[in-house]
Order: C-alpha cells, then sequence, then structure tokens
C-alpha cells in the first residue's frame, strides 16, 4: 500500500489541503487530486472537554464567539490559527494549534507535506518547530518551500514544461503579511534525465505589505460593519463575512447570523466589495536581477478581486499569470510523491557550514558543506568525514568553532567526562535535508566507545553566535596561546594485584592480603611486586602498573588489601626513617619499595630521601647513602616518589646544582613530566638555566653517540619543561606571538635543537631509529612555535627502557 | 433515600410510568418497552448505589420538587439515572434503597449472545438480532468518522449517506482493514508457518538411535540381556530420543486463535449488512472470513491448539514481522470484543447519540436550511459508556433564511420548568432579526427497547403531556425508537406529538428521516408577524 500523503497550505488566512486517497483506499495515489476547505481566517477552539479542534469544524463551532452563547461563547476558547502560523509555532500552545489544524485537514495521512514561506526569517528553528508540531504518532511531516510547491503544481499541469529548461520563473504568492517573491529556474536532474525540478538559489522576500490578506480582511470587515449599521457591534458575534468576501467564500447580498449577547439572533449582509475599496491598486514590487520567463501569481482572492490584483501586480511587474490558491498545495502533493519514487522534488543550495581548523600553521574555516553546493532536496546531504582531529586522554571536553552561513560563528564545546582513557582520533560529519531544519553536525570517534556508540549531536538552538566576525575568530585562535604538554599518568591495574593471564600471579595482592593478616612481607618482596609494570595487551596497549604514577590503586582492589599495602608502606616509612649511621639500611630494598609506590610514598620517607640528596650535595653522611648503589637508587627514587610543590622545589633546587648524569637527568625527567605540581615548584630562573643545561647535554649525547636512555630522557625532560607555560602562558616561544616578544631561551635552545637535528641527520653518523629520533627534535621545535602536540610527553620513550639500569642499582 | 423506577423520561407527569422501590425486589414490567431509570430525591451528586457501585447508573436528568412546607414552599433537588442494560438477565441489578436493598428483574431482558456461539433457540436468536442492531446502530455513528475527513462537509456527508437510496459501500470496519492488510500476510505464514523439533521419547531400531539420555539408559539398563542387540529384543528397537516435527507453538496457536476470530468478525459484518452483501468491502470480508476459516482448519488438523486471550506474547511474536501483525491484529479484534460488552449495557446511550445525529441530519433537510453554527465532533478512539461521539451543546444552529428563523439542537437536558420532562435533545426555534426571538420548543426522547418498534398509544400519552405542560413554549414531542424492519418507518402521530421508529440503514432510516423534517417543518411558523 502506497503511502498516504497530505499537500498542506496551511497558512491561517486561507488553508486547503490536498490529497488522492480516499479513507477506504486499497492503493493510495491513483484517485484524482480533491481538495479540502480548511477554512478562510481560520481558528482553533477549546472545547468543553479541553480538546482543540480547528479546521471547519472550528470555523463552524459557537465556540468563542461571544456571551450569547453562554460558557461556550468565552473568547478565550477560540484563538487565530494565523498567530500559531506566524509565530512559527514557537510556543507549546501554538504547537498545539497547529496541530490541531493538520489533525482536521490530514485526517488518517502517513505523511504531510506542508508549504512553508520562503522567507529569510523562516529558518532552521522555525522549521525545527513546525515539523514538530505537524507530526503526531504514525504521521511523518516534511516541509516545502511556498513557491516551489506552486512551481511543482505548474510544472504538473503543463504550465512550465520541459522546454523552459534553465529558464527564471518568477513566483508570487499572496500570504497574510504581503506578497511572497521568489525566483526558480527549472533544471533536469542529471540523475534521473526526462525528470525536471526548480531549482532554488536562496530564500525570497517579502514585499507589497499593504496588500497581504491580513490587510485585505481588515478593510473587508470594516467595510462589513459600515454596511450593517442596524446591529449593535459591541453586543453579538463578531462577523466572519469581511474575509469571506475577500476569497470568494461569501457573495454580496449573502446573509450571516449572528448571536446577540441576550440570545436572540442577528442578521448582517455583505455589502459589494469593489477592488478599489481594498487599495488594490499602486503596487510596487522590486525588480528582479536577472531577466524572467515568466511571473506567476497565487492568490486565494476571489476572481474579480484576483484579477485586479493581478493588474496591480502586472503594473509593477510585467505580465502575470494567476493561478489558483490549490496550486500551493497541490504541489506539496506533488512533491511529497517525488519523494516517495525517490525523485527530486526540488534542488536547494545548501548553507554553507564550515569548522575552524589548523591549517600547518595558521587556523581556517574547513567547509563541510561548500559554499556553492546544490544538492537534490528529497534526500539528506551527508557531508564526507572530515578527520584529523583528536581528543586527548582524560580531557573532559573538546572545542570547535562552527561557521554557519557567512557571518554566524558558534562556539560549540563537546563535554563528556571523564573523556577518553587514551588519545582518539574523532571525526566530524554534517548531514543535512535542505528546507527541514538544522544540519546534524556529529562528533564521532570509533575507537572510544563512549562517541562510538552516541555520537555527539550539535544543538544549535542551545548556541548563541559570537559577536565576533569570522575573521576574529581566527585571528583569536592565531593568537591563542600556545600549547602545553599534558604530563604523563600511569594507571594502577587490579589485575597486577589479583593476577591474571597477561598481569602475572597478582604477587601484590598476594603481599598485601597477608599484610592484611598480620604476616608482614620483606621490602625486597614489595619492592619486586611493585616495581614492575606491564602493557595492556589490548591496544592501545597502554602501560600499567600496581600502583599508579599518582601513588593511585586499582578500584576495585578489595579493601583489606589496601589497608595491608598502606600498613606496609607505614612500616617501611618508619623503618626508612630510624636509619642512622650506626644502623642504617642493609640494602636498598626499603626505599625502592617506597619509591615505587610513587606519591603514596609516606611524607616522612619523602623527607628522608630529600635530606639524604641535600646531605650528599653538601658532602655530608647520610644513613641512606650506606648502602652500596644508594646514590643511583636515591636519584631516580626520588624523580618517582616526590611530590608537593614545596618538597618539589626543594628537589629541583638540588637537581639543577647537581651534576648532570644518567640518575639526575632520570629524576627530572620523571618528577617534570609526571608532577602535576611541577611547574609549581619550579622558578623561571631554574626553567631558563635547565634548558640550557639540558640542550648541551642533547648535544653532548648525540656526539658521543650514546642515544639510548640518557639521551630519551634528556629528550623529555625538555620537552616536560614546557608545562612552565601552566603559569606562564606565553613562554618558552621562539617566535612573537599575540603581542609577546620571543624567549631568549627557547632561542638559544631552538639553536640547540636545530644542530641536535643536523647532528641526526647526518647520513655519515650511525643513528639507530633516526626517523623517530628526528621526529622527536622536531616536535620540541614545535613547541617552541607554540604548536606543538599536546600530547609529546605521552609519546616520548619513559623510564621503562631503563628500569634495567634500576634494577642493577 | 426515595428511590422510584421510571418506564419512562417523562413519568414525572404519568404517575403509571412510576414505581416506588422498597427492600425486597421489584420486577419490569414484561412489556415495558425502554430501558429503566432510577428517579432518586437526592441531588446529582449523590448518585445511586447499584451493584454495590456509585458510578454504575448515567445522570439523565435534574430536577427539582416543590412541596407546601409550613408557610414557605419546600423545594427538593431530584435527579434521574439511567440503568445499564444488564449483561445476565437472572442476576438482575441490585440497588440500595432506604435502609435496605431492592433486586431489580427484567424477566424479558435479552442475555448478550455468548461469543462464536450460534443461537439455539428463539430468545437467543432475539439477543443475536438485537446484537446486530446494536453494531449497526454503532456502524451509523462511526459514519461521524468516515464524514470527518472531510470536516467541511461533514453533515452533507453524513446526509448524504443517511439517505441515499442506492445502498453504497457498508461502513469501514476493523475487519475491512484487516481483510485488505492481511490476506498477505496470512498467505506468507501458510506457506512458511513456523515449526519446531520436539525431543520425545520413542522406541527406535538400533540402527535409527541418535541420541539417548539417562531416562533411555535406565529402560536399557532394566532391559534382560547383556549386549545391546540382546537388551533390544525381538523387535532390535530401545528407548531413545526422537525429534519430531511439531506444529503446535505459541505463535501458531495466536494465528488460529486470530483466524477464527477474525472469521467470526466477518461474519458479523456480513450480518450487519445484509442489504449490501454485493459490495466490495462486503465481498472482500466475507472472502477473508473464509481464508481465516479454511486456514483455522488447516491449523487445527496439524495439532495446533488455539491461544487464549491474555497470555504473553514471545519473542516470535514480537519480533516476527508477519507473527507481530498477526499478533497486532489479534489484539485489535480483541479489543473489540472487550468493547462490546460496555457497549451492549449501554445500548440506550448509543440510541440516543444517533438519535441526536439523525435529527441534526434531518433538520438540514428543511428546505433551505443553512448552518450557523455546530458544534465540534469528536470521535473518539475508544467508546465510552456506549457513546463514541464527544461534543458540546448547542449541537447544531441552523438557519432557515426562508422564514427568517433559526433553529437550535440542545443536546443537555434541561434545569428549567422543562427539566420535569427529562429529554436529551431539545429543538428551539426563534426568529432571526427580532429582539424577542424566541418562538418554541420542541422535546425529543430518542427510547431505545430491546424489542424494537412503536409502543401503542404513546404518541397520545406524549400529546396528554404536552397539554399537561400547558402549552406555550413547549409545542410538541418526538419520541424516536429503533426499527425492527429496514423496508419502512413506523409512525403513529397525535397531533402535535409523533413516535417513530428509526433504521439503521435502508427505507427505514431514509424515511424517518424525511418523516422527522416534515413533522419540524410542521412546527415552523410561516408567516413573519
Amino acid at each position: 500500500m502506497t503511502r498516504r500523503i497530505v499537500g498542506l497550505d496551511l497558512n491561517g488566512r486561507f488553508d486547503l489541503a490536498a490529497r488522492d486517497w480516499g479513507e477506504d483506499d486499497e492503493d493510495s495515489g491513483d484517485r484524482p487530486i480533491r481538495i479540502l476547505q480548511g477554512g478562510t481566517a481560520a481558528a482553533v477552539v477549546h472545547t468543553m472537554a479541553h480538546r482543540r479542534v480547528a479546521g471547519p469544524q472550528a470555523a463552524l463551532a459557537p465556540h468563542g464567539r461571544g456571551r450569547g452563547w453562554g460558557d461556550i461563547g468565552d473568547p478565550g476558547r477560540r484563538r487565530p490559527l494565523s498567530g500559531a502560523i506566524d509565530r512559527g509555532a514557537g510556543t507549546e500552545d501554538d504547537a498545539n494549534d497547529l496541530r490541531a489544524a493538520v489533525d482536521a485537514l490530514a485526517r488518517g495521512a502517513d505523511e504531510v507535506v506542508a508549504a512553508v514561506p520562503d522567507l529569510l526569517g523562516f529558518a532552521e528553528a522555525a522549521q525545527g518547530a513546525m515539523i514538530a508540531a505537524l507530526r503526531a504518532r504514525r504521521r511523518q511531516a516534511r516541509l516545502l518551500w511556498r513557491p516551489v510547491a506552486a512551481f511543482l503544481d505548474l510544472l504538473a499541469e503543463g504550465e512550465i514544461g520541459p522546454q523552459d529548461e534553465g529558464l527564471r520563473f518568477r513566483l508570487l504568492i499572496h500570504a497574510g503579511g504581503g506578497i511572497e517573491d521568489q525566483i526558480l529556474t527549472l533544471r533536469q536532474d542529471t540523475g534521473h534525465p526526462g525528470h525536471f525540478a526548480p531549482q532554488r538559489d536562496g530564500p525570497g522576500q517579502l514585499c507589497a505589505s499593504q496588500v497581504g490578506l491580513d490587510a485585505l480582511f481588515d478593510r473587508a470587515q470594516r467595510l462589513v460593519v459600515a454596511a450593517n449599521i442596524g446591529i449593535d457591534w459591541s453586543r453579538c458575534d463578531a462577523s466572519r463575512l469581511g474575509p469571506a468576501l475577500v476569497t470568494g467564500a461569501a457573495e454580496s447580498g449573502q446573509t450571516e447570523v449572528l448571536r446577540a449577547w441576550n440570545g436572540n439572533w442577528e442578521v448582517a449582509t455583505a455589502p459589494a466589495l469593489a477592488p478599489e475599496a481594498l487599495g488594490l491598486a499602486g503596487l510596487y514590487l522590486p525588480a528582479p536581477a536577472a531577466p524572467i520567463t515568466v511571473t506567476f501569481l497565487v492568490t486565494p482572492l476571489a476572481s474579480a478581486l484576483a484579477a485586479a490584483l493581478a493588474g496591480a501586480v502586472e503594473g509593477a511587474a510585467g505580465p502575470v499569470v494567476l493561478a489558483g490558491p490549490e496550486t500551493v498545495a497541490r504541489g506539496c502533493l506533488h512533491a511529497g510523491r517525488l519523494i516517495a519514487r525517490g525523485l527530486p522534488h526540488y534542488f536547494d543550495r545548501l548553507e554553507p557550514i564550515a569548522i575552524a581548523v589548523m591549517h600547518s600553521d595558521r587556523p581556517a574555516w574547513e567547509h563541510l558543506i561548500p559554499p556553492d553546493a546544490v544538492v537534490p532536496a528529497n534526500r539528506e546531504h551527508v557531508s564526507p568525514e572530515l578527520g584529523g582531529f583528536e581528543w586527548r586522554k582524560r580531557k573532559a571536553e573538546l572545542d570547535f568553532y562552527v561557521l554557519k552561513g557567512e557571518g554566524e560563528v558558534r562556539h560549540w564545546t563537546v563535554f563528556r567526562p571523564p573523556g577518553p582513557s587514551r588519545t582518539v582520533p574523532v571525526a566530524l560529519r554534517i548531514r543535512q535535508t535542505p528546507g527541514q531544519s538544522w544540519a546534524r553536525l556529529t562528533v564521532g570517534a570509533q575507537d572510544w566507545e563512549t562517541l562510538a556508540r552516541s555520537p555527539v549531536l550539535l544543538d544549535w538552538e542551545s548556541l548563541t553566535p559570537l559577536p565576533e566576525t569570522p575573521e576574529e575568530v581566527l585571528e583569536r585562535l592565531r593568537n591563542a596561546p600556545p600549547t602545553i604538554p599534558e604530563r604523563v599518568v600511569e594507571d594502577a591495574h587490579i589485575d597486577l594485584w589479583l593476577g591474571s593471564i597477561w598481569a602475572g600471579e597478582g604477587e601484590a595482592g598476594q603481599l598485601a592480603a597477608a599484610e592484611a593478616l598480620g604476616r608482614t612481607k620483606g621490602p625486597d618482596d614489595w619492592a619486586k611486586a611493585i616495581g614492575r609494570q606491564r602493557r595492556h595487551p589490548d591496544a592501545p596497549r597502554e602501560r600499567l602498573r600496581p600502583v599508579g604514577t599518582d601513588g593511585d590503586l586499582p578500584p576495585g582492589l578489595p579493601p583489606e588489601m589496601r589497608d595491608g599495602f598502606r600498613a606496609a608502606l607505614d612500616r617501611m616509612a618508619a623503618g626508612l626513617c630510624a636509619a642512622t649511621l650506626r644502623d642504617p639500611p642493609r640494602d636498598n630494598s626499603l626505599l625502592k619499595a617506597l619509591t615505587w609506590s610513587f606519591t603514596a610514598c609516606p611524607g616522612p620517607a619523602q623527607e628522608a630521601i630529600l635530606r639524604a640528596l641535600e646531605a650528599l650535595a653538601a658532602g655530608r653522611h647520610h644513613p641512606l647513602l650506606v648502602p652500596s648503589h644508594a646514590s643511583r637508587v636515591l636519584h631516580q627514587g626520588s624523580g618517582r616518589a616526590i611530590g608537593g610543590a614545596a618538597r618539589l622545589a626543594r628537589l629541583f633546587t638540588y637537581l639543577e646544582q647537581a651534576p648532570l648524569n644518567t640518575d639526575t637527568i632520570n629524576a627530572l625527567a620523571m618528577a617534570l613530566s609526571r608532577r602535576q605540581e611541577a611547574p609549581e615548584a619550579l622558578t623561571r630562573a631554574q626553567v631558563d638555566h635547565l634548558l640550557s643545561r639540558l640542550g648541551e647535554e642533547l648535544i653532548d649525547r648525540i656526539r658521543r653517540h650514546d642515544l639510548k636512555v640518557r639521551f630519551r630522557n634528556t629528550i623529555l625532560a625538555i620537552a616536560a619543561l614546557f608545562r612552565w607555560r601552566l603559569r606562564e602562558p606565553f613562554a618558552l616561544l621562539a617566535e612573537p606571538r599575540g603581542g609577546h616578544p620571543p624567549d631568549p631561551a627557547a632561542i638559544a635552545l631552538r639553536e640547540k635543537l636545530l644542530e641536535a637535528q643536523v647532528l641526526l641527520e647526518d647520513p655519515h653518523r650511525h643513528v639507530a631509529q633516526r626517523e623517530d629520533k628526528v621526529a622527536v627534535v622536531k616536535a620540541i621545535l614545535l613547541h617552541l612555535d607554540g604548536r606543538g602536540d599536546p600530547g609529546i610527553l605521552d609519546r616520548m620513550p619513559t623510564e621503562d627502557d631503563n628500569e634495567s639500569v634500576d634494577d642493577n642499582a | 433515600m426515595d428511590v422510584e423506577l421510571w418506564l419512562r423520561p417523562w413519568a414525572r407527569y404519568v404517575p403509571a410510568c412510576r414505581l416506588a422501590l422498597a427492600s425486597g425486589s421489584a420486577a419490569l414490567p414484561d412489556d415495558h418497552a425502554g430501558p429503566p431509570w432510577l428517579y432518586l430525591r437526592q441531588p446529582a451528586d449523590s448518585p445511586p448505589l447499584v451493584d454495590g457501585r456509585y458510578d454504575t447508573a448515567e445522570l439523565s436528568a435534574q430536577m427539582a420538587e416543590r412541596a407546601a412546607a409550613g408557610q414557605a414552599q419546600h423545594e427538593t433537588r431530584t435527579s434521574l439515572w439511567l440503568l445499564p442494560l444488564p449483561l445476565r438477565r437472572a442476576a438482575g441489578q441490585v440497588v440500595a434503597v432506604d435502609g435496605g436493598t431492592c433486586r431489580l428483574i427484567w424477566p424479558n431482558a435479552p442475555e448478550k449472545p455468548q461469543t462464536g456461539v450460534e443461537p439455539r433457540d428463539d430468545r437467543e436468536r432475539r439477543s443475536a438480532a438485537l446484537m446486530l442492531r446494536a453494531e449497526a446502530v454503532w456502524d451509523r455513528i462511526g459514519d461521524v468518522e468516515d464524514a470527518l475527513s472531510d470536516p467541511a462537509r461533514l453533515w452533507g456527508r453524513l446526509r448524504e449517506r443517511w439517505t441515499a437510496t442506492d445502498a453504497g459501500e457498508p461502513r469501514m470496519d476493523e475487519i475491512v482493514r484487516q481483510a485488505r492488510e492481511m490476506g498477505r500476510v496470512l498467505d506468507a505464514l501458510e506457506a512458511h508457518l513456523r515449526r519446531i523439533l520436539r525431543r520425545v521419547h520413542r522406541m527406535t531400531p538400533l540402527g535409527r538411535v541418535q541420541e539417548l539420555d539417562r531416562r533411555s539408559l535406565l529402560w536399557i539398563a532394566r532391559q534382560p540381556g547383556e549386549r545391546l542387540a540382546e537388551r533390544a529384543g525381538d523387535s532390535q528397537r530401545i528407548l531413545a530420543i526422537a525429534r519430531e516435527e511439531s506444529f503446535d507453538t505459541l505463535e501458531n496457536r495466536v494465528l488460529r486463535a486470530y483466524c477464527e476470530l477474525a472469521d467470526r468478525h466477518g461474519r458479523d459484518y456480513i450480518g450487519r449488512n445484509r442489504t449490501r452483501r454485493q459490495t466490495r468491502r462486503a465481498r472482500l470480508v466475507e472472502h477473508f472470513g473464509k481464508r481465516c476459516r479454511r486456514l483455522a482448519h488447516e491449523l487445527a488438523a496439524r495439532g495446533v491448539r488455539q491461544a487464549e486471550p491474555g497470555l504473553t506474547p514471545n519473542f516470535v511474536l514480537q519480533q516476527n514481522p508477519l507473527y507481530h501483525r498477526v499478533w497486532d491484529a489479534w489484539q485489535a479484534l480483541l479489543a473489540r470484543e472487550r468493547a462490546t460488552d460496555e457497549l451492549w449495557r449501554w445500548q440506550a446511550r448509543s440510541w440516543e447519540e444517533f438519535c441526536a445525529l439523525a435529527l441534526v441530519v434531518a433538520l438540514m433537510g428543511v428546505a433551505g436550511a443553512r448552518l450557523v453554527a455546530t458544534a465540534p465532533l469528536w470521535f473518539r478512539d475508544e467508546q465510552r459508556r456506549g457513546t463514541w461521539i464527544e461534543t458540546d451543546s448547542p449541537l447544531a444552529v441552523v438557519h432557515l433564511p426562508d422564514r427568517g428563523l433559526i433553529a437550535e439542537v440542545q443536546t443537555v437536558a434541561r434545569t428549567d420548568a422543562l427539566a420535569g420532562f427529562a429529554a436529551p435533545l431539545w429543538l428551539r426555534i426563534g426568529r432571526a432579526g427580532e429582539t424577542r426571538g424566541f418562538l418554541r420548543r420542541l422535546a425529543v426522547w430518542p427510547l431505545w427497547s430491546p424489542q424494537g418498534g412503536l409502543a401503542a398509544g404513546e404518541a397520545a400519552e406524549v400529546r396528554q403531556l404536552l397539554v399537561q405542560a400547558g402549552g406555550g413554549a413547549l409545542a410538541g414531542g418526538l419520541v424516536l425508537r429503533p426499527a425492527v424492519v429496514h423496508e419502512h418507518a413506523d409512525w403513529e402521530q397525535d397531533g402535535p406529538a409523533l413516535t417513530l421508529t428509526l433504521g439503521t440503514e435502508g427505507a427505514a432510516l431514509r424515511d424517518a428521516l424525511f418523516m422527522v423534517t416534515e413533522f419540524v417543518e410542521g412546527f415552523l411558523p410561516e408567516d413573519r408577524p
């Protein structure tokens, strides 16, 4: 069974519906088109049972007609439909009124195609509200520009034919507020040879407001009142003869029965309505930009008045062909049938939509819908995916700047806490059906289940356009603060406590359980158990630890294990703090066990480590320096375990002055890249000093062909120093930006990095994984320009590779 | 509580039509032709307790009784309540009266025919005929739903349909829709009925044994012999699991239940539209009914049992597109079945609703009549106590420009001096363009009765009633009763009182509408003052 489609021309002044099926037809679409009258100056009434009724029943209903009808005549029970339509079904009441009107004229329809004004003011928000109002259970709704609908009917009626391909036609639609003026071009569908449809190149315009139907109705009504002087108009129903005379629903001499407030009846007589009395002469219409083949005028006026209006239009716009008011409703029905057959009912120029993206070194608008896109309007236009965006690990939000049309920019923040567990690529896609409300702009990410399952849809109406122009927005982006590297966070994983195929036998969990039962375990066991790290077997093979680098334990760890672990740490910290030169630690196991717990390492132990390092710097003895290889473990452990801005400041003060070696660089890299409070603990002088020393160290490593652990930690430490921008957003820039001069330390570092790049690229020099190393240097160079990758630290080699060194300690 | 049983709505003026109820039991007269009303000497906000519930009866009218109390007149507000037709005669209705209860018996009341059971005796045949008549009334009311597809011509289309000499297509009905849409579904299902392989224990030749379970092994263990061949005995068969094809699934049971129900609904539809059997819709339904009957027999032959209403749909009924459509269609027919109980009980209200529509249609037949106003008709998705249409009063206001008159159809019971007539419909006639426009009223009583036809002497009774009312504004009375035959309308007129039978189709409907038009025209003053 084909769909039951109703073409609707609902304007509240002269409503019509067209359909080609009957209630009991087995197959719709095979009957001649029937026009249903919705009435002149339609209203919506509220019945005593609180139902809304519109259409012809409402026109005849006694509801709201005045106190002569008793309670039922309360004026609050009657509302003009034109108000709801003109307001674009903006309120719930309007939407319900509109729905009642559609229910009345499209009873039993599976789909309605409703004509809407082709004016700039009838934008996406109004379209969306209108579609929502027209829809109902088991009824879909589609909108169609009124001139396009009229064009389709003229095409079906043979007024326009294939011989007119490429020609332009002017459609003048008589509406409530004036005459809607639109120019459409006939074109052939390349996908369906022999199928012709109009092409629309933008919204039309409203002109000749003095002959709008509302104005004519008012004038006619005044004439009716003036012609019936015997009636006390203040004490009876309002007459509806005026609008009826204008549209030809009533003739001169026709009577209308009105109920007086005392319950008796008055009879009004319709006067003769001369075109002159309505002021139809002296019309002005703007001249079209290009030649027009034929101008069509669609008006619901009575024939004599329509002829007078056509004469006035001819005076202003050349020859005019009159078309009946049913043209639009019939055209909507034709459109519905064409869409059902998969044929484009018209071609439309989509409003361009673009996203601000960074092109190498500058932001630009990337078009999702090209400015000149003309698409068939019967189906949704789906843009290709616009990729190249990333959603950073643990970032809860992502920002976009969306440009709609030529000057409407919106700032769109997509918020999905807590963000992905790893950095994922995201893509934008836009879908739009011309003239059917807002474009659907979505952000999706295949690798992140949250977005893969339900891509985020841009809610246009909740975002207010920015006051800036598109160029100003780009300028703002151009001068945006430089990127800041994000610190490295490695998570704890429950499997490393409880055991699994990939995570081993769960030694940490066993130790913690034993501790919880009061069976203490040695620091050596703990150091081995929590000092290990594993990569997850599934992509992206994240690095995981028993204790996270922020000192976190995995969620879901049984409380007794958690307590056992804390007790063990406290016990070991107490042991460490109790060490004296007379009774020093036997080995480094206590230190290792405590520092592999990262910042979960108890405060007294962290203090002890710092005091030991300070003693080393001062050349004094310290119990923690007594065991063999204590210096190495102390340095590397301090990078892992020292937390808090004050302690970190002490650590950086020490490391700044200490000679650079594998251990000190390891500690620097670790603390700078992982500790959130690292920028707080640094001073600008320390940053400059460290950059200078690390730059020298980098060149030195390359020249010595030592491109392993120490080289990588040096690179990591340099990159991590850019986190200083958290305190000084425009710091460490080698180029001026946003009114900020270049930074001498950054210029010096750039020299060193360029030299390092040259050395690394030297073909006479053997460099393992040369491309990777050059890429890392280039990535840091980009940071000097303010455009680096915020995920640079995550992509760097870490201390895992030198774990063996630590283990040897 | 002072309670009376009224046999006519105007019983206030005709004491013979009133029975005082007291504790014990009371019976309606054998020849009673109409629904019973309860008259309470208490206001409408205190409904009667009938069958243990306060919402059993429907308010028909509100009145007042005046009595001298000392020097002043004392007014008692009273109310009239319509009682529903009982589903089962024997039970009757229990009405609470002062300090006790009264069982109200209606010895000749018809009983609702049992679903799917052919009538066996005269009484059941009368019940079946009454059911058909009630359904025909609902069909006429349902014409409004069809006419609403072109609301600008609603009343015109209704009049065209009801007064057409050519019977035309019978009314659209759920069974017609299903006959159109379900034929292909049934074809597809018949070709690919779902079946299951059921595991059963069966003596199976040794060579064909595929599966054994605990029960089979226990059986084997109990058999004499050492080896399996010995235990298999002479027949060389053992108890084993066999897989057997079965069609007796829940979805096929629903399919069978649907087919039988659709067949029955089809036959009802044909029965209601006997004069239109040769129309496209009737033939379609008849053909579909046969198709359903054949498939139901086939399913029964395949061992498929019949599903009972109220079951929970399984996955197939919910997700398989074909079976899901069968499920939906079955539910739609079951819902209709359930509605018939309510409709049976409230046939009198359906009749009132039909008569109100008929009165407007008849009024539009007056020469030159033009609608001034009509209350919107809202066709409900589900009936409510026998009524389908929601509307307001005045139902219609008609201008008769040739006579300068306005006729207004009012559908609310009056609360003024005319309230005692308890007429649910009133025709108010006034003159247009005059300050003292009101002229006269006509009371209309739609009186349903199970037996149908005229009640002898009723026109004279109504005339007497009008005389008693003192003439004045109440100028006439019209009683509309269900017709027994479709061929003609019966009538009896006595001056300004007319009793008339109104049919649901054919000449009985058409002629009755013309007679009402004529009767109303007779009341319209010809001369302008």
